[in-house]
C-alpha cells in the first residue's frame, strides 16, 4: 500500500458524515436494498411480528395455543391437520408457536425499551459531564457487567418468583449497562465536536446540549444494538423459561415448549424441535437486519 | 523542449449502472516540460484534482477518463502504468502513511517495488533521500512513525518517497493547503529546488493564486473541468483577460487593508456539467452577454504567451 | 474608548506525559469598543485555546477573563450563560459547527429559544431576517448543513452568532476551511457587519492576509505567548520581532521564493503533528 497510490477522500463530507445526517427510515430503506441478507433477516422479523399481533387468528387451534389440551390427540406426528404435530397433552405445535410470539416478542420489546430508557440517559449524562459521576457510573455499570446476563436474571427471578414479568424485569436489569456504556461511548466523542462547543458558546442549558445535540446524533448506534439486542432477549427469555424460571405452563413460550419437548426428542422430535427452530429464525432475523445496519453505519466494516 | 506530460482532449466522465451522471472534466490540454512547474488552479470542484489522478491513471470508482496523455515519449492510454515515471504528493500528510509502520519501512516498500535493490543499500539510498529533502537527522526519521513528526516533516517524507520513483513529472496535489505559511514556504523552496536539480517537471495543483505566482512557471486556470485561461505567470497574472481570473486574483486580501473591499465571486461552481449549454461561468460573470449562454467559447491565444477562453475577451 | 474585553494574564496548562504543558503562557489584552483584533500565530500556538478561556468554555489555569466589566471565572454558571448571549463565537470548521441533523432553521433558533421570548411567526421572522443579513434566502431555512457549501454554512454559523445581537464575535479561524474566492465573500460580510452594527472582533486566523485585511490591533502568538503586539499598520509595515517577519515573508503571494532562505530547514521536532 503506497500512499503515492492512494485516492485520496473527497474533502467534503466523507463517508461518516455523510452517514451521520441519514433518517433511520431511510438508513433501513438503503439497507434493505443492497443488502440480501438484510432483506432476509427484515422479513423473518416482519412475519414474527405478523404473528405476535394476528395470532390469535391465525393459529388453527387458537384455545389450544392458549393451553387447551386435547386428551384424544396426544404426540401425533405432524400431519394433514396439526402440520406440525401435537404435543403430549394433544396441543396444536403449530398453533402453540404461532402463539407464543406475541409474549417472546413483547417482552423483547419491553425489556430492550427499559434498558434502553434507563441506560440512555445516564450514558448521556455520564459521558458528556464526565468527571466523578462518568467514574461512579462506569464502576456500578461494571459490577453488573461482570455477571453473565442470565446469571444475574435466574438470581433476580430466584427472589421474584418465576413469571414473564419477572423474568423481563431480570432482564432489564442485566441489559441497561450495555446501553449506558455504548451512549457514554457515543456522547463522549460527540461531546468534542465543533456543534456542541458552538452550543455551549452559545450558553444553550447543558439538558438541552445533551438532547438535542448528543442524544439526537446518537441514536443510529442505538438502534442498531435494539435491533440485535431484540432478538437476544428472546433467546435469553426462552432460556429462563426453558430452565422454569420464566413463562409458566400452561402459556405459550418457545423457550418453554422445548423443555416440555426435550425428554421426549426422540420419539416425537417435533414437539421440541419447531419450537426451537422458531427461536433460531427469531434471533437470525433481528441479527441479520442488526448487522446490516451496523455495517453501512461503520464505513470501517464494509464489505466490499 | 521535450515535454514529460501531455494531455489531450482529457474527459473525466462518471457513470452509474451504463448512464453518464457527471462530466467534471471536459477536454483539458496541458502539456508540462521537463523542468517546469505548472500551476492548475481554480476554486474546490473545478477537476483540479480528478486532471491529476487522470494524469496518473488512478481515477476514483465509477469514472473514466477519454483523450490522450502522453506521459514522456510513450503514449499510454490506460492505466497506471506509467509507473515509476510519476509520482504524486496528496494534500494531507497526516493520513497518507500508514500509522502502524515505520517511515522507513513505507519507504522501502516503494523502493523495492521500482528497484531490484539489496536491503542495506536501500536503506542507505533511502536515507540519502531524506537528507535531500531537507530533513535533518534522516536516520532518526527512518525509524520514525508517521505521528512522531509534524506535518512539514511528513510532507517533506512524501516527497522524498516520490522521489525515491525518479519520476520525470511529480504531481502536487495541495501540497501545502494543509500546512503553516513558514512550511508551506519551505516545501515550496523545497520543490523549485528539487526540479532544477533533477530536472523533473511538475504540476502543482491549488486553489491559492498566490501560491502560484510564487513558484510556477506557467499556469492554467481552470474552471468547471475547462482550461478557461493559460499562458506564463507573468503574462497571466499580470494582465488576466478571464473574468474567472480576474475574480481569483481580486479575491486574494494579500497587501489589502481594511476598508478596500474584495472583488469576491458570487455564487458556486456549478455541480453537474452535463446539461450546460455556453459559457459555464457566464451565472457568475459580470460581463455576460446573451451570445454567452448559446456558445461555448474556445480557448484562443491573445498574445505569445497567454490564451483564453472568453467570447468578451477584447471587450473587457 | 472603553474595553469590551480584557484578558490578564491568562495561563492554561494541560497535563501532557506526566508533566504540564502549558499552551497559552501569561497572555493579556484587550479589545476597545469597536474595533477588530487580530490573533494571528501558526497551529498549535495556543490561538483556540485562549478563545476558549476567553469565553470561559475552558477555565484557564490563572488570570481573568473580563467582558463589560464582569470577571467571567466569577460568574454562576446562570449568569454566564446569559453572558455568553452578548458574546458571539464563529467556529474554524463551517459544515463540522452545525448540528447534522438540525435544519438551518432550527440551528439559527437555538440560540433565539433560549435566550429570547420570540415564538412563531415573530421567531420565523427573526430567523429570516438573520439569514438575509448574512446573504442567504430564507429558503435555506429547511436545509440541513450537507446540503449547503461550506462558505453558505459559514453564513449560518455567523447568522447564529449574531442572533442574539452580541457586542462581541470570537473569530476562530472564520476562513481557514474555505477556499479564496469564498473566504473573500465571507470577509467582505464580516467586514459590512462590523461596520453597520459597530461590533467588536476578536478574529484569529494563521493566515496573515485576513488578519491584515480586517484588523485595527493586532498580537502574534507563538508557543502560546504574545510576542509581538500593536496596530495592524505598524506590525504589517514595521515588524519588530523575528519571527513576525518571519511570517511575513513566507506568506504566499509575497513573491518568488528566495534560493537562500531554502537551507533553512526545520527543527526537528518530537511532538505531534501541528
Ligand atoms: N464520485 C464522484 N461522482 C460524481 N461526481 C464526482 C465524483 N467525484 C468528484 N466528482 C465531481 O468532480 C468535480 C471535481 O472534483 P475534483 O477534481 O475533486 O475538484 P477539485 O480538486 O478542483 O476540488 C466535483 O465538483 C464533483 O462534482
Ligand atoms: N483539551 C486539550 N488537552 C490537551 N492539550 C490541548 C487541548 N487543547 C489544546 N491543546 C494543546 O494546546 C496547544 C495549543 O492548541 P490550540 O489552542 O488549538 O492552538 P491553535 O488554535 O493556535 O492552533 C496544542 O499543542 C494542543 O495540542
Ligand atoms: S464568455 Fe461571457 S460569460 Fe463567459 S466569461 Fe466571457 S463574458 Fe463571461
Ligand atoms: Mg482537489
Ligand atoms: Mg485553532
Amino acid at each position: 500500500m503506497s500512499p503515492t497510490t492512494q485516492i485520496p477522500a473527497p474533502t467534503r463530507s466523507g463517508p461518516a458524515g455523510e452517514q451521520a445526517t441519514l433518517k433511520p427510515i431511510k438508513l433501513l430503506k438503503q439497507t434493505l436494498g443492497r443488502d440480501r441478507l438484510a432483506a432476509v433477516g427484515a422479513m423473518i422479523i416482519v412475519l414474527v411480528v405478523i404473528l405476535a399481533v394476528f395470532g390469535q387468528w391465525l393459529a388453527p387451534f387458537p384455545d389450544q395455543g392458549m393451553g387447551a389440551t386435547n386428551a384424544s390427540a396426544r404426540n401425533l406426528a405432524p400431519n394433514a391437520w396439526n402440520w406440525l404435530g401435537t404435543d403430549q397433552l394433544g396441543r396444536d405445535v403449530l398453533s402453540r408457536i404461532i402463539m407464543g410470539a406475541n409474549p417472546a416478542l413483547t417482552i423483547s420489546a419491553v425489556v430492550v425499551a427499559a434498558a434502553a430508557l434507563i441506560g440512555i440517559p445516564l450514558g448521556a449524562v455520564a459521558g458528556y459531564c464526565g468527571g466523578w459521576l462518568d467514574e461512579a457510573l462506569m464502576r456500578v455499570t461494571e459490577i453488573f457487567q461482570a455477571f453473565p446476563p442470565l446469571l444475574l436474571a435466574m438470581v433476580t427471578v430466584a427472589i421474584l418468583g418465576p413469571s414473564l414479568t419477572n423474568a423481563g424485569i431480570a432482564l432489564a436489569i442485566s441489559w441497561w449497562p450495555w446501553y449506558a456504556r455504548l451512549v457514554r461511548a457515543e456522547a463522549k466523542s460527540l461531546r468534542e465536536r465543533s456543534y456542541v462547543e458552538a452550543a455551549r458558546a452559545m450558553g444553550i442549558p447543558q439538558l438541552l446540549i445533551i438532547s438535542r445535540h448528543v442524544l439526537r446524533n446518537c441514536m443510529t448506534p442505538i438502534l442498531v444494538q435494539a435491533t440485535v439486542d431484540i432478538g437476544t432477549v428472546i433467546l435469553a427469555a426462552g432460556s429462563l423459561a426453558f430452565i422454569g424460571l420464566g413463562t409458566q405452563p400452561p402459556l405459550p413460550d418457545w423457550g418453554l415448549m422445548v423443555a416440555e419437548g426435550r425428554g421426549l426428542i426422540f420419539s416425537s422430535w417435533w414437539i421440541a424441535t419447531f419450537p426451537g427452530l422458531a427461536i433460531f429464525l427469531a434471533v437470525l432475523g433481528f441479527n441479520l437486519l442488526g448487522d446490516s445496519l451496523r455495517d453501512l453505519l461503520d464505513p470501517r466494516q464494509v464489505k466490499r | 523542449m521535450t515535454h514529460v506530460l501531455s494531455i489531450r482532449d482529457l474527459n473525466v466522465e462518471f457513470t452509474d449502472r451504463g448512464t453518464l451522471t457527471n462530466r467534471p472534466v471536459r477536454g483539458i490540454d496541458l502539456d508540462v516540460s521537463a523542468g517546469e512547474i505548472l500551476g492548475l488552479v481554480g476554486e474546490t470542484g473545478c477537476g483540479k484534482s480528478l486532471t491529476g489522478l487522470a494524469a496518473l491513471g488512478i481515477l476514483p470508482r465509477g469514472a473514466r477518463r477519454t483523450g490522450q496523455v502522453t506521459i514522456g515519449n510513450d503514449p499510454s492510454q490506460a492505466s497506471s502504468e506509467a509507473g515509476g515515471s510519476v509520482a504524486i504528493v496528496f494534500q494531507n500528510p497526516g493520513t497518507a502513511f500508514n500509522p502502524v509502520f515505520t517511515l522507513g519501512r513505507q519507504l522501502s516498500d516503494v523502493l523495492s517495488r521500482h528497484r531490484q535493490i539489496s536491503r542495506s543499500e536501500g536503506k542507505a539510498e533511502i536515507i540519502r533521500h531524506l537528507s535531500l529533502v531537507g530533513l535533518p537527522d534522516p536516520e532518526r526519521v527512518y525509524r520514525s512513525y508517521p505521528h512522531q513528526l509534524s506535518g512539514g516533516m511528513l510532507q517533506r517524507a512524501m516527497i522524498a518517497m516520490a522521489l525515491l520513483r525518479k519520476p520525470r513529472l511529480l504531481i502536487l496535489d495541495e501540497p501545502t493547503t494543509a500546512l503553516d505559511v513558514t512550511v508551506a514556504r519551505q516545501i515550496l523552496v523545497l520543490i523549485d529546488e528539487l526540479r532544477h536539480k533533477f530536472g523533473f517537471g511538475v504540476l502543482l495543483i491549488s486553489h491559492n493564486l498566490g501560491i502560484i505566482r510564487d513558484v510556477c512557471d506557467r499556469v492554467a486556470v481552470l474552471y468547471a473541468g475547462r482550461v478557461i485561461e493559460t499562458g506564463t505567470v507573468d503574462a497571466v497574472m499580470n494582465n488576466p483577460r478571464h473574468p474567472y481570473t480576474r475574480g481569483l486574483l481580486g479575491a486574494l486580501p494579500a497587501g489589502r487593508t481594511h476598508g478596500q473591499r474584495l472583488t469576491a465571486i458570487p455564487g458556486t461552481v456549478p455541480g453537474n456539467l452535463l446539461s450546460l449549454t455556453g459559457c459555464a461561468f457566464r451565472n457568475r460573470c459580470s460581463h455576460a452577454v446573451t451570445d454567452c449562454s448559446l456558445t461555448d467559447p474556445l480557448l484562443t491565444e491573445t498574445g505569445p504567451h497567454q490564451a483564453v477562453a472568453c467570447l468578451q475577451e477584447g471587450e473587457l | 474608548m472603553t474595553n469590551v474585553l480584557t484578558l490578564e494574564n491568562i495561563v492554561k496548562t494541560f497535563p501532557h506525559q506526566r508533566r504540564v504543558f502549558t499552551a497559552v503562557d501569561n497572555v493579556s489584552l484587550s479589545i476597545k469598543e469597536g474595533t477588530v483584533y487580530g490573533l494571528v500565530g501558526e497551529s498549535g500556538s495556543g490561538k483556540s485555546t485562549l478563545a476558549r478561556c476567553a469565553m470561559q468554555l475552558m477555565r484557564p489555569t490563572s488570570g481573568r477573563a473580563v467582558f463589560e466589566g464582569h470577571d467571567l471565572g466569577k460568574l454562576e454558571p446562570k449568569a454566564l450563560r446569559t453572558i455568553r448571549s452578548r458574546m458571539g463565537m464563529v467556529l474554524q470548521n463551517p459544515v463540522a459547527s452545525l448540528n447534522p441533523r438540525m435544519t438551518i432553521g432550527a440551528s439559527v433558533a437555538e440560540p433565539l429559544r433560549t435566550h429570547t421570548a420570540l415564538k412563531g411567526q415573530a421567531l420565523q421572522a427573526r430567523i429570516n431576517n438573520l439569514l438575509d443579513e448574512v446573504g442567504l434566502g430564507a429558503e435555506h431555512t429547511h436545509r440541513l448543513p450537507h446540503q449547503l457549501s461550506g462558505g453558505q454554512c459559514q453564513r449560518v454559523g455567523i447568522a447564529r452568532a449574531l442572533a442574539t445581537s452580541p457586542r462581541l464575535l470570537i473569530l476562530d479561524e472564520p476562513t481557514s476551511a474555505l477556499d479564496v474566492s469564498v473566504q473573500a465573500q465571507i470577509l467582505n460580510l464580516l467586514q459590512d457587519l462590523q461596520q453597520q452594527k459597530g461590533l467588536t472582533y476578536l478574529l484569529i486566523s494563521h493566515d496573515l492576509d485576513v488578519v491584515r485585511y480586517l484588523s485595527d490591533d493586532v498580537a502574534v502568538m507563538k508557543t502560546g505567548k504574545i510576542v509581538e503586539s500593536g496596530t495592524a499598520e505598524r506590525i504589517f509595515t514595521d515588524p519588530r520581532h523575528d519571527y513576525t517577519r518571519r511570517l511575513l515573508e513566507a506568506a504566499p503571494g509575497h513573491g518568488r521564493p528566495e534560493m537562500a532562505d531554502s537551507h533553512t530547514l526545520p527543527t526537528l521536532t518530537t511532538q505531534g503533528n501541528d
